[in-house]
């Protein structure tokens, strides 16, 4: 008898799980992927065909988009010579609007006859690719152009646009993703390595905002979208925080001024999954570097608190790890007295 | 006699438990099969479309001609929409396709220039292609490995001097 029960809650429960919506990131990419290593070295020659390919055996919107965006991070490659020359012809012309606008349609022309050759490209020739390749797979997608922060931008200094990523639509929802950042990174050395990082891939909107600010503020699909100045004096997140899903709470700025023997409190949105154990704080000050291992609360809300109390005065760059990796930077003025 | 009448209760009582546990079983059979079947029936018309292009349809040989505002328009991937049956145009801006099925779709498209869908109806068509490249604005920033660094501040890079 109690058999016949559990065999039919077992059913009635299979019956709901087919019907609740499915997370996009938790999808099953096996075949996408498989799909998308077996086209590996593709010319860009037909993009139709190169679109038909990677798709037409997949049946859902995410896994279609799975295929484009895994086939485009792992086969082209970022342009660093083209990115100095233009970064410094912008930073020149300005001022200029006109010298600007010619110097975009010549440049433009020059990227994609390198990207079509050689498949080499900066930010936008990657936000270019994945939205011709999604909009030939019938898909909508859309370049979006603004503003990013990493450890390497000098971002007090930005004063226009410095980075393109796309929005995607899959199944009625729009999806946020950076194929140039998922493709490799620069290392101090300007060396690039073509590694590839799912971070960036349909990331949450919240991190997301973290590290983007589009021109247009509707592409940051929030409810209650920051401010353009606020984006720039937030705490500095990494792709370690897409990662382990840490999102800074408190303090809002990324630069603080504590007094000496104050403790500093830092509240993160943290999983449980995160041990305590597995945090550490790098403090750099001048030509001082040390590592500690900070107080961790887990707190009543469920939020994790990170304390520390700084002896010395003077100005540090404090970055939070986990098992090593970068997942936050504070820079903390410690200071005698507070005025 | 009492003892019977007992075990004849008992077994009916078992008997309408065991009814109602089939009749629950096979509503929970019932629901899944047409689960199974509202998600094939999602499936069959894309494929019955497919087969309806195939073998219905007249087909043509297409000559085309593709230009842009600098004039022929070369290595310009044409392709049948929803195939990989596909050509490029060659340094006159001509292509030839054979076989397109009338009412099929031909995408023409190239790196840096505007997508363009052109349904065949004829044998010859000719079509003008846009550049993305004026409305295009490159922006580029990578993705960096390394973590933020502060400015050194006054009096550490005298300290660094002197050390």
């Amino acid at each position: 008898m109690i058999r016949y029960f559990v065999i039919i809650i077992v059913l009635c429960l299979n019956n709901c799980i087919y019907a609740q919506h499915i997370d996009v990131r938790a999808t099953n990419f096996k075949d996408a992927d498989s799909i998308s290593a077996s086209y590996m070295g593709e010319p860009l020659s037909s993009l139709p065909i190169l679109s038909y390919q990677l798709t037409h055996h997949l049946s859902s919107d995410v896994e279609k988009f799975r295929a484009i965006y895994m086939w485009v991070s792992h086969n082209i490659e970022f342009d660093f010579q083209n990115f100095i020359k233009n970064k410094r012809k912008r930073k020149r012309l300005k001022n200029d609007p006109i010298a600007l606008k010619q110097w975009n349609a010549s440049f433009s022309k020059e990227v994609f006859q390198k990207l079509l050759n050689e498949k080499k490209t900066v930010c936008t020739g990657y936000a270019y690719l994945i939205k011709e390749l999604s909009n030939l797979a019938g898909l909508a997608c859309e370049i979006v152009n603004g503003y990013s922060r990493t450890g390497a931008t000098h971002f007090k200094k930005i004063t226009s646009p410095n980075h393109s990523w796309n929005a995607v639509q899959l199944d009625g929802e729009w999806y946020l993703c950076d194929a140039t950042w998922s493709s490799g990174y620069f290392d101090e050395t300007n060396e690039f390595t073509l590694q590839y990082n799912n971070s960036y891939f349909l990331a949450a909107p919240e991190w997301f905002a973290k590290n983007h600010y589009p021109e247009d503020p509707k592409w940051l699909l929030l409810d209650t979208p920051p401010t353009l100045l606020n984006f720039f004096k937030e705490p500095l997140i990494y792709k370690s925080a897409y990662t382990y899903h840490i999102l800074p709470i408190h303090p809002t700025v990324m630069d603080i001024v504590v007094e000496r023997y104050q403790e500093v409190k830092i509240l993160c949105k943290a999983p449980l999954s995160i041990h305590t154990e597995n945090i550490t704080l790098e403090l750099i000050s001048g030509s001082k570097r040390y590592e500690i291992q900070p107080l961790c609360i887990r707190t009543s809300e469920g939020l994790l608190q990170i304390v520390h109390t700084f002896e010395k005065t003077g100005h540090y760059d404090a970055h939070i790890k986990i098992k090593g990796n970068p997942v936050l930077t504070y820079t903390v003025r410690v200071k005698r007295k507070l005025t | 006699m009492k003892n019977t009448t007992n075990e004849t209760t008992t077994t009916i009582a078992t008997k309408k438990m065991s009814l109602f546990v089939y009749l629950l079983f096979a509503l929970g059979i019932i629901t899944t099969s047409s689960a199974q079947e509202q998600k094939a029936s999602e499936t069959i018309p894309t494929q019955t479309v497919t087969v309806d292009n195939a073998e219905e349809q007249q087909v043509f040989a297409v000559k085309g001609t593709v230009k842009n505002e600098e004039g022929p328009a070369p290595d310009i991937a044409v392709a049948i929409k929803g195939t990989n049956i596909g050509t490029y145009t060659d340094f006159d801006g001509h292509y030839e396709l054979m076989e397109v099925p009338k009412g099929a779709i031909l995408v023409l498209s190239c790196v840096g220039c505007k997508t363009q869908e052109v349904v065949v109806s004829q044998e010859t068509i000719h079509t003008m292609m846009e550049m993305d490249f004026m409305d295009t604005v490159v922006l580029s920033d990578p993705s960096a490995a390394q973590t933020y660094v502060s400015k050194p501040s006054l009096w550490q890079k005298i300290k660094r001097l002197v050390q």
